[in-house]
Parts: structure tokens; C-alpha cells; sequence
């Protein structure tokens, strides 16, 4: 038991120092900020405030940017319920039940059993990753290069199978993003691939430009041509649910956290997919389905608490791997090479006081943000009165200070620029960014570990099947397109996604 | 045969072939190397081939599909904008600092809305101008010139 206490006990005696308790807060704030108001969600907040965290200690840093993804989910359903517009993409399905209960005029009771919710899941969730991360970085001890090339196809995989919409787009965008991680000089040989003749390529394609481009500026043009008029928000009269709601929203709860710290591990998972899986599982068990949509409690409290976990167990593989199973984790990994640290199994050992720092600061933010969400819930909403037109172009002027300000290059700011059309080309042909940004990060470490192991083996591609952790992930890789591939699972897939 | 040419899945099917393509044909000028010693060309014209077969594969799959998925009505004037502001923010920040650069990208970005409120918009653009240089500049201590060099 002390195994687990002693380095939580560390963990805390970081995360409350007052330094980094005011960066947990920051986080917190604009996480619910940026959560409230739709069309700016955490990846590219996160990517604007890249620069920021230069002038931090690198603990801070990454609390306040953690603090930023997590309190996105809080702040996501306050819009979800109140206007009926998620704030953020998962909280699409709280829409659904939260905005019929505030209809009903229990918004109150939504809004508290949503961020309940999330504060039960967010605890839980913290136990599970301080407690899976040490198991994890202890197994990583058996991998050599085939396990971690096995391991990365078996994700990109599975980020394939998870995303929306048809596999084959998703595979090509996965391929996609792949080649673009290739752009730059190669470490092995010295030789420039794709650059162009352009020096500024030499090092790469930046993934701020490019998550910038697709994930800001694309979104922007796309909400601009809705046109939309934001609807009144709804009124919020008394906050504590009926007991018959707390008693119906408490096992919901449970299930959609245990769903949300499984699902949130997956690469491709994280919030998103969570969120959409526990809802679908609360209709399947449900004596009446009829009543979701109706304004069912479960409805709320289910996806609510699996995209708080969710969103925090995805921090388990980049933690203990170094490898970012989404956007979100991408960029923490990006903060961390600002300051130096490379990413890996050995931070657990080398850093600990970061490591379990930031795992603690999970359960201080998370509590932090119950107190932000509920009292405050009037402030929030006086913020959904701001109209898009005033917020877009601020939205635009940051995120190309933020391009800028990475490595003072006027030259991202002008990928962002194409990434930005082509993300918008993208939107139009209903392809999701998602696993092409997967891909980019992963990209290069998959072309290391791949030529790492077929030169260990003398060119024989059988080391990636005699191995045996290798043999079970590639397996399990092709046993999930499979899956996907057989015409039953596609129905069901097509409809799960469907709601 | 032409609008089923511009449906959804034959232009992303062709947009992902094409992709690959180039990264094929760029690609086969590195040496490649063989299987024990990878070199700089092999994996990028693996993923380039693989590009082609899959492009190929969606956009066969959307020609011969009943159901018609055609491409969404698209207004690209919000699109335009957006992009020329960041543009003119990207070719005006070094040479006339960030100041202009901001007032010229919001100046420009706000033309996706229609109708146009100038009174609005320069009080918006200066107001984003000064909170940008406050934090950025001031604040964070960023090396970004205000005024140009």
C-alpha cells in the first residue's frame, strides 16, 4: 500500500505548493473558459500556450495545461445543457438529456449532476492512473524496438476503428498523417525528404502550425458558414437534484467512469470516445430507453463522468510510454521537449516529482473545478452572451501569436495558413482530423523503431511475430480490423455512431 | 459521370491517391536502401504505394455507390478571409511589428461577416492589439517587435 502512498504523498507535496496550486487554477479556469465557448476547444488552446510555458517551471507548465483539457469537460456540458450547443465535441451527447432537463426546468439538477459526475469520475480516475502507470512503465522494461513498433500499429489501428465516419477515410488520413511526419531530415542518413528546397522544412513540419491549421482555423471557417444565432440560454433555478434523480444518476455515473478510464487508455480514445460509449451503454441498459432524449438523469451523468475519466486516463500511455494516444497528450509531450525532458518510461524514475505531481494535481483541479462550476455557474453563462463575431477574430489573432512566438518563424505562421485550407477541405469531404494528427506524431517514431528492428534481425520481418508481445499486438491490430471489416459489426457500429 | 465525379468519395479517394503519388515519386529519388538497412526511401514509398491502392479504393467504392453523397454547399468567402488575415498578420509582423500585424489580420478576418461594422471592428482589432501586447510582450517577454524594426 505504501508503494502507492508514498509517491501520491510526493505528488501532493508538489501539487500544493502555492506556485503550483495558482497554475492548477489558471488551467482549471480557462479549461472551463474555452470549455463554455464553442468552437475553441483544448488542442488548440493548448498548442496557443505553448510559448507560454517557456518562462515556467516545467511541473507548472504541464498541471496548468493538463488543468486546461479537464476543465474542458467541465465546461463543455454547461453549454450542452443551457443552450443545447456542446461547448465542446464531448459533450455532444449531454446535449441530448442535459438540454430536455433544463427544458423540463431542471437545468440545476443537470448542471450538478454533470460536474458530480465528473468530480466522482475525476477522483477515481486520478487512483487509476497513479496506480496503472508504475505497472505499465515496469512492463515498457520488456520492449525493444519490434514491441514499440508492433505497439503503434496496433494504435493507429485502433484510432481507426474508434473514429467517426467511414474506416477507409480514416485509415487514408492515417496514412496521410504518417507521410507528413516523414517531412524533414532524416536522423539515420542525414538525407532532406520532401522539403521543397525550403530550409525552414529542414526540421519538419511544426505540429503547432499543423494542429493549428487544422483544429482552429478550419473549425472557424466551418462555424462562420453556419451562420448560426446563438439561442437563449436556458434559466437555472435551484441546484440540488431530487433524490430520485441522485438515485438513478449515481450508478450511471459509475459505469460511465469505468468506461470512460478504459476507453480514455486506447489510442484514439480519450474524451471523445467515451462519452458516446457510455451513453449508448446507459440506453442499452435502461428498463425504459424511451426516456433518453426525454431528459433522463443517467443520460447526463453517464457521458459526463466517462469524458472527465476518460480524459484523464489518456495521460496513462504518455506517461508511462512516451506515446500520445491524442492530440491533447501530443502537445503535453511537446511541452515537456521545451523543457528538456525526454519522454519515455524513465521519466517515472528520473522525475519523479513531476510525474506524480502531475498526477495529483488531477484530483486538486478536479476539485477546484466543482467549486468553479457550480457557484460561479452565472458567470459562465453571461459569457455564452458574447457574440462569435467578437470572439472569432480574437480566437485568430492568438493562435498566430502563438505560431509566431514557438520559434519566432513568420514561415508557421503561414503552414497554419495551409493546414488551415486543407483542414477545411477536409471538414467538406468528411474526413476527421483526428488520426491524421495521430499519424504526423507518430510517424517518425514508427520509421525509427521499424528500421531499429529490421536491422536487428538482418532484414528478416519475422522478429515482429516471434517476439511474442509483438505476435499479441499485432494480432489483437488485426483481429480489431477484422471486427470492424465483418458486415454485422458495421451495422452496429454505424449505428452507435449514428446517435 | 461528371457529378458523380464530384461527389464526396471519388474527390477524397483522389486527393489521397494523388497524395500518394508524390510522395512516391519524390520519394523514389532516395536512396531506399534494403530490408536490413532501411534507407531514407523506403518507408516513404511504402506509404506512398498504400496511399495510392486505398485512394484508389474510396474512390471506386463512392462511384459505384447508389447513395449520393454529394459534396456540401460551400460559402468560401469566411474561409478566404480568414485566410488572408493570417497571411497579412504572417508578412507584417517582422517587417512592421505586431501592432499593425494584428490590426491588419482583424481588419481583414472580420470581412467574413457580413454586413461589415468598421466602428466595431477597429475598436475590436485595437483592443486585441493592446491585450496581445500586454501579455505576449509585456507580460510573457516574447521577442516579438511592436513597432517593427
Amino acid at each position: 500500500m505504501s508503494d502507492l502512498l508514498d509517491p501520491l504523498l510526493l505528488g501532493f507535496g508538489v501539487a500544493l505548493t502555492p506556485a503550483n496550486l495558482f497554475w492548477c487554477l489558471a488551467g482549471a479556469l480557462l479549461g472551463t473558459l474555452i470549455g463554455v465557448l464553442p468552437g475553441i476547444g483544448p488542442v488548440a488552446t493548448i498548442a496557443m500556450l505553448l510559448p507560454v510555458t517557456f518562462t515556467l517551471e516545467p511541473v507548472g507548465a504541464l498541471i496548468m495545461l493538463a488543468g486546461i483539457y479537464y476543465g474542458a469537460q467541465y465546461g463543455g456540458s454547461t453549454t450542452a445543457i443551457l443552450v443545447n450547443m456542446p461547448g465542446e465535441s464531448s459533450s455532444v451527447v449531454t446535449c441530448l438529456d442535459g438540454h430536455a432537463m433544463a427544458r423540463k426546468g431542471r437545468a440545476g439538477a443537470a448542471l450538478a449532476t454533470a460536474a458530480l459526475a465528473s468530480f466522482f469520475a475525476g477522483t477515481v480516475a486520478t487512483f487509476a492512473v497513479a496506480l496503472t502507470s508504475p505497472a505499465l512503465v515496469r512492463f515498457a522494461q520488456l520492449f525493444g524496438a519490434a514491441e514499440y513498433f508492433a505497439l503503434m500499429v496496433f494504435g493507429l489501428v485502433a484510432a481507426m476503428v474508434l473514429a467517426h465516419g467511414s474506416v477507409a477515410k480514416a485509415a487514408a488520413m492515417t496514412l496521410l498523417g504518417l507521410a507528413l511526419g516523414l517531412v524533414g531530415t532524416d536522423v539515420n542518413s542525414g538525407q532532406r525528404r520532401f522539403t521543397f528546397g525550403i530550409p525552414e522544412l529542414a526540421d519538419g513540419i511544426g505540429f503547432v502550425p499543423l494542429a493549428m491549421g487544422l483544429f482552429a482555423i478550419a473549425e472557424i471557417a466551418v462555424q462562420l458558414e453556419r451562420h448560426f444565432v446563438r439561442p437563449a440560454a436556458a434559466r437555472v433555478a435551484g441546484l440540488w437534484p431530487t433524490r430520485a434523480e441522485a438515485r438513478e444518476a449515481a450508478p450511471a455515473a459509475l459505469r460511465g467512469t469505468l468506461v470512460g478510464a478504459v476507453l480514455g487508455v486506447l489510442p484514439g480514445g480519450g474524451a471523445l470516445l467515451s462519452s458516446f460509449a457510455a451513453y449508448a451503454l446507459e440506453k442499452k441498459l435502461a428498463r425504459d430507453p424511451g426516456r433518453f432524449g426525454q431528459g433522463a438523469v443517467a443520460g447526463v451523468a453517464a457521458p459526463e463522468a466517462a469524458n472527465n475519466a476518460g480524459a484523464q486516463t489518456s495521460f496513462v500511455p504518455m506517461l508511462a510510454l512516451g506515446i500520445p494516444p491524442n492530440a491533447v497528450m501530443a502537445l503535453m509531450i511537446g511541452a515537456m521537449a521545451i523543457h528538456g525532458i525526454v519522454p519515455g518510461p524513465q521519466v517515472m524514475t528520473r522525475e519523479p516529482g513531476l510525474f506524480w505531481g502531475l498526477i495529483a494535481s488531477m484530483w486538486v483541479g478536479n476539485l477546484m473545478l466543482v467549486v468553479i462550476n457550480l457557484p460561479l455557474i452565472g458567470l459562465w453563462v453571461s459569457l455564452l452572451r458574447v457574440p462569435y463575431r467578437l470572439l472569432y477574430p480574437a480566437i485568430l489573432v492568438f493562435c498566430c501569436i502563438g505560431v509566431y512566438g514557438l520559434n519566432n518563424s513568420a514561415f508557421e505562421v503561414g503552414l497554419a495558413l495551409v493546414f488551415g485550407a486543407l483542414g477545411y477541405a477536409f471538414a467538406k469531404l468528411g474526413c476527421e482530423p483526428a488520426p491524421l494528427l495521430l499519424g504526423f506524431i507518430l510517424g517518425p517514431m514508427m520509421e525509427e523503431n521499424l528500421r531499429r528492428a529490421m536491422r536487428l534481425s538482418r532484414g528478416d520481418p519475422s522478429i515482429f511475430v516471434e517476439r511474442p508481445i509483438s505476435l499479441v499486438l499485432l494480432l489483437l491490430a488485426v483481429g480489431l480490423l477484422a471486427t470492424v471489416l465483418a458486415p454485422s459489426v458495421r451495422r452496429a457500429r454505424a449505428k452507435a455512431f449514428a446517435e | 459521370m461528371r457529378a458523380r465525379l464530384t461527389r464526396v468519395g471519388p474527390l477524397a479517394g483522389g486527393l489521397f491517391a494523388l497524395s500518394g503519388l508524390i510522395a512516391v515519386w519524390i520519394g523514389s529519388d532516395y536512396p531506399a536502401g534494403e530490408a536490413r538497412r532501411m534507407g531514407p526511401g523506403w518507408v516513404p514509398v511504402a506509404l506512398g504505394w498504400s496511399l495510392v491502392v486505398l485512394g484508389a479504393g474510396i474512390a471506386v467504392a463512392g462511384l459505384a455507390s447508389r447513395a449520393d453523397e454529394r459534396l456540401p454547399e460551400s460559402d468560401l468567402r469566411p474561409l478566404a478571409c480568414l485566410l488572408a488575415g493570417v497571411a497579412a498578420f504572417a508578412l507584417l509582423l517582422e517587417p512592421a511589428g505586431l501592432v499593425a500585424a494584428i490590426l491588419a489580420c482583424v481588419g481583414i478576418a472580420r470581412l467574413a461577416e457580413t454586413p461589415y461594422r468598421p466602428v466595431e471592428t477597429v475598436a475590436l482589432a485595437a483592443a486585441l492589439a493592446a491585450v496581445g501586447a500586454a501579455i505576449f510582450v509585456f507580460g510573457l517577454g516574447l521577442p516579438i517587435p511592436l513597432f517593427g524594426r
